[in-house]
Order: C-alpha cells, then structure tokens, then sequence
C-alpha cells in the first residue's frame, strides 16, 4: 500500500484529519462536554447559539452541543463496532463458502442473496421494532443487515485466489481449511476488505441515523444525530438551529469516512492491479 | 436468449420464497407472535381473533402457520389491516403505485444529472474543476437525505412557498399530470441527488478510461475533437457498465425512497412500512416487506436480463 | 346607427353573460378546510375513543340532541327536549318517551325513524363488539316503540344521565337498514358510512383527507358550501397550511403551536367548552405499579407547575382530582402530591427500593424500578411532557423507557394491557359517565367500593348527592394515586377570521358545521 499516494491528495488528507477530530471528539464527550445531555431544563429551551450554549438548547433546555458530541459517540461507535463485526463474519462465512465449496456454498450463498434482496433499512426497521433496544442490540441488527455484502466479496475474492500456488502448498503441508483461509487467504484479501470496511462504516452512520430519524432507534434520553433531526423538525419556524448541526455532523462524518475509503481504495487498486 | 431468460426468472422464485420465510420468522420475534397481541386484546371482537387465527394459524406449529401464511398470500388474501379496516392487499397495492412515480423519477433526475455531471468532469481540463466536482459528488453521496430533504421541504417549501408542503397532489383535484409532477419534484431531485454524484463518479472513471483505450488516442492523434471522441466512442462503452451499476443501486434506491416518503409524506410503500410498524398492523408489514422485497428482486432480475441482451457473453455463462 | 349596433350587441351578449354568471357560480366549488392531527381509524360510530374521530363524526351523523353554547340541552333528531315538565320524562326518572322528526332521510334516502334508535343502542351494548365507551345506554333495561317515531327508553332505576349520553360522546344514531346483519369491524361502512348528517361522505385518502360534500336535503338546513375536506397534518404541515391560508379551521392545537398560532394575521386562537384534562395513566395491576408506594413517588416526583409553565405557556393549570375545576362535581379537597423528590425519595426507600449498586436506579428483589412510558407519536408538547417526567423521575431513582405509538393504536394497546405508564388527555361528560372508570378502566382499578359510589351516580337525582359521591370518589383515587392527573386540557381551535357561525359547544367543535358561512 502506497502511503504516499495517500499523503499527496489533499482530499484523501482533508478526510483524515476531519475523520480523526470527529472520533477524538466523540471519544472525549463525556469530559468536553459542557452540559450534561440528558439533564431537561424547561425554562431555557429553545434558545438560539450564545456563549452560554454554543450550539443552542433544544425543546427540552437541553445543550445541542454536549448531545451532539455524545450522539457521535453514540453513531461513532455504533457504526466502527458495526464494521468490524460485519467484516469478521462476512469474510469469515464468504471465505469458507468459497474455499469449501459444495452444499456450505450453496447455504451460505442461498443465505447471502436472501438477505441482499431485503432492502437493509427496511429489515433494521423491522427488527428494532420489535425487540426492546439497546446498544449491543442495534450492533447487531445493524451487522445482521451488512455482512451479506462483505461476505459476497470475500468469496470472490477466495474463489479467484483459491488456486494459487501458494494455497497448494499450504494444503500439501496439510493446513485445514480454517486455517488456509485465516493465514493465508485472508491477509491476501486484505486490501479490497479495508476498503469494504471503510465503506461499511459510512453506511452504518447513515443506516443508524435514518433508523433514529423515523423512530426506531435508540429510545430517549440517548442522543443520536438522527433523532435529533426528528425532534427538529417539529419547531424549525422557532428554532432552525436544531435542524442543521446533526445533518451537518452525519454528513461530515460520512464524507470523512468515504474520502478515506476512496484513498484507500486508489492507493491499494495500485498494488492490487497487478494480481488481476 | 430465452432460455437465459427463463433460467434467470424460474431462479428468481427460490429467492423469493426464502424472502417469505425469513421475513415470517422475523415477524415471530415478538413474544407469541404478533397475532398474540390482538388475541390478547379484550376489546377485540371475537369475529376479529378469529380471521386472525385464520391468517396466522395461531397455536400451531410454526411451519403450518408459515404454510397457511404463504398459502393465503398466494390465494390473494392478504390479511386485514386493523389500521384501515381494509383488506391489506388493497392497501399495499395501493401504494406501490406511488412508490414507483418517485423511484422512477429520482432514476431519471440521478440517471441524467449523473451522467451530464460525468461527462462534464470528463471533459474538463481544468484540474480546479475537476476536484471541486469531485468535492461535491463526495458531498452528495454522504448527505442523508432525510436531512437534504427537510431542509429542502422547510426552506422552499415552507418558507419559501415555492414547493408543496408534501404529499402526492393536491387534495380534492382531480389527478393531473402538471400537478403530479410539481408534488414529485422536490423529493425526486432529493432522492436522485445521491445517486448523481455515485453515477457521475461512475460515468467519470468509466470515460476516463475509455479515453485511454488506444483507438480513441489514434483518433486523437490523427487530431479529432476532444468532446466529441468522447460521446461517439467512448461513452456507448461505458455505457455498458453503467446499466449493471445501475442495476446494483436499485435496491438501495428502493430502501432511500422510503426515508425521502416519510420526509416528504409521500403516500408510497416506504412510509406505509413505517407507519403500520408504528400502528403495530402486522398483516400489513408483512404485505409491504414482501411486496418491497418483489420490487428488488424484480428489479435485480430486469437487470439481469437487460445485461444479457446488451452482453452476449453472459449468456453463455 | 351606433344605438342600434349596441342595442343588437347588449342583446345578444346579455343572455350570453348571464349564462356564463349562472354556470360559473353553478361549477364553482366552494369548500372549507379543516385540519385534525390525528386519522380516525373508522368512521362507524362508537368503535373509537379518540375525540378526534367523534369530530369528524359530528359532520355525518346526528345525535337525538346537542348541547347548546350556553350548556343546555337542544332538540336535534329528537323533535324536542324531554323533560318531567312536558311529561316527556316520567316523575320518577326511569323512562324517557322521545318523539324523533320525521322528516329525517339518511344519506341513502331512507328515513330515519326509532328501528335506528333502537338499533344503536344494540350495537352499542353488543358485548361481542369492542365498543370501548358505552355511556349509560347499557343500563336501559329496554326500549319500545309505539310508532316509527316515538322511542320510550326504560331504565331499571333513576336516571339522570341519559341526556347527557344522548348529546355527546357515544350518541350517534346508526342506519339500522345499513347495519343489521354485518359484520361490524369489518364492514366497508367503516370507510364510506351513510349518516343523517350535513355532510355526506364522498372520499378517504388513507394518511391525507377525508372530503365531504354538503347534504342540501338536511333537516337543520343545507350548508352554506359544498363541500368540507378534513385534512390530517401533524404539527409541521398544520402550521404551513395555517401560513399559506389554505384551512378555515384547525383542530385539537397543540401547545407547541399555541405561539405560532397566536401569531397568525389571519386567525384566532379560541377555547373549545370541555371538560378535559392531561393524565399519566398508571396500571394498578402492574408488578411494579401494585405498589402504592410507587405510585405515590411518581406522583410527589412530578413537577407539574414546571410542566403548565413551561411546555403550556402557562395556559394549562395543575391537577390533582381526576376532574377539572371546570366540571361541577370537581373535588378541590383531595390529597395533594407537591412536587418534593425528597418525599419521593424517601417512600421508596421504605418500601424497599434503594440504590444498591449505585447506578442511578432503584431495585427491590433483583428487580429494577424501571417502567415503560407509552406515548402518541407526532405531537410536539407530547414528547416534551413525557421527556421532561422522565427526567424528574430519573432523580428520584426511577427508570422509564418511553415507547412511541400512533394514535389509532393508543386504545387498543391501552386495552390489552400491555402498557404501565401512558400518557394522554381524557374528557368527562356534564353529566358524567367514568368511562374512564367503568368503561374502558384501563388503569385495572380495583377498588370495588369506590366503584360502586360512581355506579350510583347516574341514578341519583339530588345534584349535591351526586356531586358529593363523584368527589368521594376523588379522593379515594388521589388518596392511593390510581392515576396521576397532571394537568388541565384546554381545548385549542384555530379559526380563521372569515369563518363565521363557529359555536363549539360540549357537544363538539364541529356539530353546527351547517351553519358556518366563509367570506
């Protein structure tokens, strides 16, 4: 990988720099947060920016900045835990499918294209609606709804390198499947799995956050930059404030996240060219 | 062809029934079922338990009661949604309709814009211009619509006043054309708008390359323009890729289309998922999960075919 | 020449113009708008508890009498009020002899006569059906009718509540030609229903509109327009439409509009009579809530004046009785749960709830003192309340989930059960029926005793004897804080400044839409 591409696009740095605020950020809530984010305080809602309140309070007197901040801890976190956890089993199931073959393929393929046809938001909403929800809940929902695709890519990628030398060898020495793909397939399949990771990341900001806004996410008093835009749009003539901070932090958020994706993607589509 | 064809469509149908069973089995999830929660219900009447048992086959295992469900949705009945005092079926259809108009629509705003907007960052020369482009079309693929649209919605059409303030027509008139289209703008625009910048970028990578492809720079060399090299030879190959992009997105677009239906109050299938889920109207659900899932695979399944008629090749694989 | 010219011109242009005058007028649609928050989920009278429905309702079917803006009873399908004076009422309170007009037709052409009268009040106490609010009609022992327009309604005992029912909330007449035989909940009647109202149905958009159109042959005299959309928009779409001037009235306003809406040119906020009020409603029978100690924290824990203050503007008052000061028989002496977390505190402590391992949440037994708020979707002020409770309660160890519903939903879930917390307003009839308490009893109270003090009411004909009894009942249910009243609810209409002839009354804010006429 060509770190040096990387450094060069003053985009990809861009990204990354942003990227790397909004996560430090987020992690720090809990300590640069001015205001507790749950604490209501009725007799000073909705009050525009001021010293008091940078971002201004919201319907409930509460300070939009210590929610923001929390929500990204809240999205941030959801959505890193989401990726992780989708590659892992993703790449897990699309590389056994792939190097196994036979009935294990056809189940997890017949599982895989199941899946890819239930539009994602659609089968999220439907879960979150009837489970009682929680963070590790939602993680899961969420991963359920985006590791088909990590494990679609994954087998392709196993199926086209199944027959290299290098996996010959690796049989002839008599490695079991588990730990051909773990050893030696996977870390070949890295790049293009990075990628996806990033991307999935990106897709996970906007799916928790589309969840949140139509009502199913998290219940109150968790913040969540989609359901702060929910609680917006019933006072925009009073208050318009409320309605742009959120969207603007997805959507740097997510920008940030498929800038990166992209950098990576050019810087290792270098390297990666030449294996076909 | 035909046999192509016909391979890929009878393909299709497994996918669908094991759509059925997934989305059924999700459905179990709460406790006792959904149909539990009306049997439970004092108030409801006893004529209303007993189509439910009908429909759901309650108390019996749950492979007869996934066997009585699809048996009945196969026949036409659909269920009954508590919502509406009306049959399911006629309330999903209903709605399918709308759907369609404002995934066709944003298609075409996404389809259009995207590739005019590719072209155009193909064309330039200017570096400036090209990354501010690309700027943008990085910016329109993360902004999420429900925000994109609210803003859109609040500002011209609240207080602007230039857009309606939602819906489909206006209320009373008679359905015409001119005015279809005033209510469909807004949110097709806002929904395409994603997709012009994937597609732009798309187009954009597709031409690029296309242009580097050695009988375009013999045409260059022997002095031809450069934009017009660009339409007549490389962009009919790029072409190409763009319908199975295209394909690829459909799902999505249909899965966007339900946020930008709640933002906009569009009456479309998306938003009536949401709302029966709220109103807890699981005959309903159930019907709008399946008929959205039919609408994918559809899709994926026309795309299929439209790449086997443009790609000879596949046909054969 | 000229003369003639324009003579010839006059005459053959006049016959033309007035032509084009009568037909314009003639094609000329004019309507009223009117905007409710919530969606009816059917039309059929008696199903549905919103209030919201009963309006809409109003516009189609008629009841045997309204109440009048000054509070008295007025004749309506019944040709006039009976009473022990015209001998319509018998001396001692059991039997009511009605005489309907007879120049009643439904929307079908039928004629209205006492089969309706008395098909309504089978549907209303079928216990096959789920009728959730049957005022006193299920105490009538049996109805005769001597000729197709006289209806005699005997009562077991005294009664003094049957005008009151007869006048508003469950007191629609229903076709009986329409009906009889059917499969009620099911019954395309739901969606497209035949009344004897102003109004015939014409059209619902599931989610946009219901459209009526003016019925010319109604015997209170035909609308002055032509037709009456009632449009559903949330608070957001009710306030663009209120902007652009595109509704004459809007229904039910919530708080969060109350500014917006003081702030129109062109309208008028104005109080609809009722005696309504907001209120937590608790489930006795719930493993948490059985506990009166809870109940009692819940209460102490409550900041209502921090809520009328700040999420009402101040237009609300605190509550403590289960009936609002408005009401007569309104009990102003009942105990009293000044906001104190202290207090709250404490009785949860001696019940057993402490803060073992110091998370911020009470448990007893393995148990956390976590309860479920369930709440209507869509309104602004609705959130805040329930948002600002959980706070305060959150003080006081207790933890609460808050769960969103839509308004059709509300009744049923309230009624399976499955519910601890909810919150929501609620009305009481003049002359009070408890629906709340002895109809739906959502809340599973359980208090036989006190039950039976409201039981009786409607049979005692001494006034201060009733109201004494209703506010016996009060305050038995502050004394073990069944229900958690928060705070008063006035009725909130926007009316546009051309609006003329709008007269709400207890009997609806919509049930003399005939004789609105717009500028």
């Amino acid at each position: 990988m060509r770190l040096r591409t990387l450094t060069r696009d003053p985009l990809a740095v861009a990204g990354i720099l942003v990227l790397a605020v909004l996560i430090v950020a987020s992690l720090a809530a809990p300590w640069i947060a001015p205001y507790d984010p749950a604490r209501t305080s009725p007799r000073t809602m909705l009050q525009p920016p001021s010293a008091e309140h940078l971002l201004g309070t919201d319907d409930l007197g509460r300070d939009v900045l210590s929610r923001l901040l929390h929500a990204g801890r809240v999205s941030l976190g959801l959505a890193l835990a989401v990726a992780a956890s989708s590659v892992a089993i993703g790449a897990l199931a699309g590389g056994a499918a792939g190097l196994i073959g036979g009935r294990l393929d056809r189940t997890v393929s017949a599982v895989v294209d199941t899946l890819l046809a239930i539009p994602p938001l659609a089968l999220a909403m439907v879960a979150s609606a009837f489970v009682a929800l929680d963070l590790g809940r939602l993680t899961l929902i969420l991963a359920l709804v985006s590791w088909p695709g990590v494990a679609r890519l994954t087998r392709a990628q196993v199926l086209s390198l199944r027959e290299r030398e290098f996996v010959e060898a690796a049989r002839a020495a008599g490695a079991g499947w588990l730990r051909l793909l773990l050893r030696h397939l996977l870390p070949n399949a890295l790049a293009p799995l990075a990628v996806a990771g990033t991307l999935l990341v990106a897709t996970a900001i906007l799916v928790e956050s589309a969840l949140s806004y139509l009502g199913f996410g998290l219940p109150p008093p968790t913040a969540s930059w989609g359901g702060m835009l929910n609680e917006a749009q019933l006072w925009f003539q009073e208050a318009p404030w409320l309605a742009v901070f959120p969207g603007l932090a997805i959507t740097l958020a997510v920008a940030s996240v498929n800038v990166v994706g992209d950098a990576l993607r050019s810087a290792v589509s270098g390297r990666g060219g030449q294996e076909g | 062809m035909t046999s192509y064809a016909l391979r890929r469509t009878l393909g299709a149908i497994p996918r669908v029934l094991l759509v059925s069973l997934l989305l059924f089995l999700l459905l179990q999830l709460p406790a006792g079922g959904p149909a539990d929660v009306f049997a439970a219900d004092p108030n409801a009447s006893p004529d209303a338990i007993r189509r439910i048992e009908e429909l759901w086959g309650l108390n019996r295992p749950v492979h007869e009661q996934y066997l009585t469900w699809l048996g009945n949705m196969l026949r036409g009945d659909w269920g009954f949604s508590f919502g509406e005092r009306r049959p399911a079926r006629v309330v999903v259809l209903e709605r399918l309709g709308n759907t369609l108009w404002l995934t066709g629509g944003a298609l075409l705003v996404g389809l259009v814009a995207g590739v005019a907007l590719g072209v155009a960052t193909a064309a330039t020369r200017r570096r400036s211009v090209k990354a501010a482009l690309q700027l943008l079309s990085v910016l329109g693929m993360s902004v999420p619509t429900f925000w994109s649209g609210t803003l859109v919605l609040l500002y011209f059409g609240v207080r602007l006043g230039l857009i309606p303030s939602g819906g489909m027509g206006t209320i009373g008139q008679a359905f015409s054309l001119p005015d279809l289209l005033h209510h469909l703008a807004a949110p097709a625009i806002v929904l395409g708008s994603v997709y012009v910048a994937q597609w732009s970028r798309f187009v954009h990578a597709g031409l690029e390359e296309a242009m580097r492809e050695d009988y375009v720079r013999t045409a260059r060399a022997k002095g031809r323009h450069r934009g017009a090299l660009l339409m007549r030879h490389a962009f009919p190959n790029a072409a190409i890729p763009l319908a199975t992009v295209l394909g690829l997105e459909l799902p999505r677009l249909v899965a966007g289309a339900m946020v930008t239906e709640v933002v906009f109050a569009w009456p479309g299938l998306g938003r009536l998922l949401t709302e029966s889920l709220l109103g807890r109207d699981y005959p309903v659900v159930m019907a709008a999960l399946m008929l959205l899932v039919l609408l994918v695979i559809t899709a994926n399944l026309l795309t299929d075919l439209a790449y086997g008629l443009l790609d000879p090749r596949v046909r054969y694989g | 020449m000229l003369e003639s010219i324009h003579h010839l011109a006059l005459r053959r242009l006049l016959p033309v113009v007035i032509a084009a005058l009568v037909l314009g007028s003639a094609g000329a649609q004019s309507r009223v708008t009117v905007l409710s928050p919530q969606e009816p989920a059917t039309l059929l009278p008696h199903l549905d508890l919103l209030t919201l429905t009963h309006e809409v309702q109003q516009l189609i079917f008629d009841c045997l009498f309204v109440v009048g803006e000054d509070g008295d009873y007025l004749p309506n399908l019944a040709a006039e009020v009976p009473t022990v004076a015209n001998g319509g009422v018998s001396a001692d309170g059991t039997t009511y002899t009605i005489r309907l007009r007879d120049d009643v037709s439904w929307h079908d052409g039928e004629r209205l006569d006492a089969a309706d009268v008395v098909y309504t009040w089978r549907l209303i106490t079928d216990p096959d059906l789920p009728v959730p609010a049957r005022g006193v009609w299920d105490k009538i022992e049996a109805i005769e009718t001597p000729d197709p327009y006289t209806v005699v309604v005997r009562f077991a005992d005294t009664n003094v509540a049957f005008l009151g029912t007869a006048s508003s909330d469950s007191c629609f007449v229903v076709p009986e030609h329409a009906l009889a035989g059917r499969e009620l909940v099911e019954d395309p009647f739901n969606r497209a229903p035949i009344g004897t109202g102003a109004f015939r149905f014409e059209e619902w958009q599931s989610g946009a509109f219901i459209r009526l159109s003016a019925n010319p042959a109604y015997f209170g005299g035909a609308p002055a327009f032509d037709e009456l959309v009632v449009r559903f928009a949330g608070s957001q779409a009710a306030r663009t439409s209120l902007q652009r001037g595109e509704a004459e009235l809007a229904l039910h306003i919530g708080f969060a509009d109350l500014r917006f809406a003081q702030g129109l040119e062109a309208y008028s906020v104005e109080q609809a009579p009722d005696h309504a009020w907001w209120q937590f409603w608790i489930n006795n029978e719930g493993p948490i809530l059985a506990d009166r100690a809870v109940r009692r924290a819940l209460t102490h824990g409550l900041d209502k004046r921090l809520i009328t203050e700040t999420v009402f503007g101040g237009v609300a008052d605190p509550l403590d009785a289960i009936l609002p000061p408005s009401h007569w028989a309104h009990a102003d002496d009942v105990r009293a749960y000044p906001y104190d977390p202290e207090a709250a505190a404490s009785l949860l402590e001696e019940a057993g709830w402490t803060d073992a391992d110091g998370d911020g949440v009470r448990e007893k037994d393995g148990q956390r003192l976590s309860l479920e708020i369930l709440n209507i979707a869509g309104q602004a002020d609705r959130r805040q309340v329930v948002q600002i409770a959980q706070d305060l309660w959150r003080d006081v160890g207790i933890e609460t989930v808050i769960r969103e519903i839509d308004g059709a939903s509300f009744p049923p879930t309230m009624s399976s059960g499955e519910y601890q917390l909810a919150y929501g307003w609620f009305g009481e009839n003049q002359e009070p029926v408890f629906g709340l308490w002895l109809g739906t009893n959502w809340q599973n109270f359980a208090d036989e005793a006190a039950l039976d003090l409201l039981r009786g009411v409607s049979s005692t004909v001494e006034r201060e004897a009733r109201a004494e009894a209703i506010r016996a009942f009060q305050r038995t249910v502050a004394e073990e804080a069944a229900m958690l009243p928060l705070s008063t609810r006035p009725l909130l209409n926007v009316v546009s400044d051309r609006l003329d002839g709008y007269r709400p009354s207890l009997s609806g804010s919509l049930y003399n839409a005939h004789e609105w006429t717009v500028r």
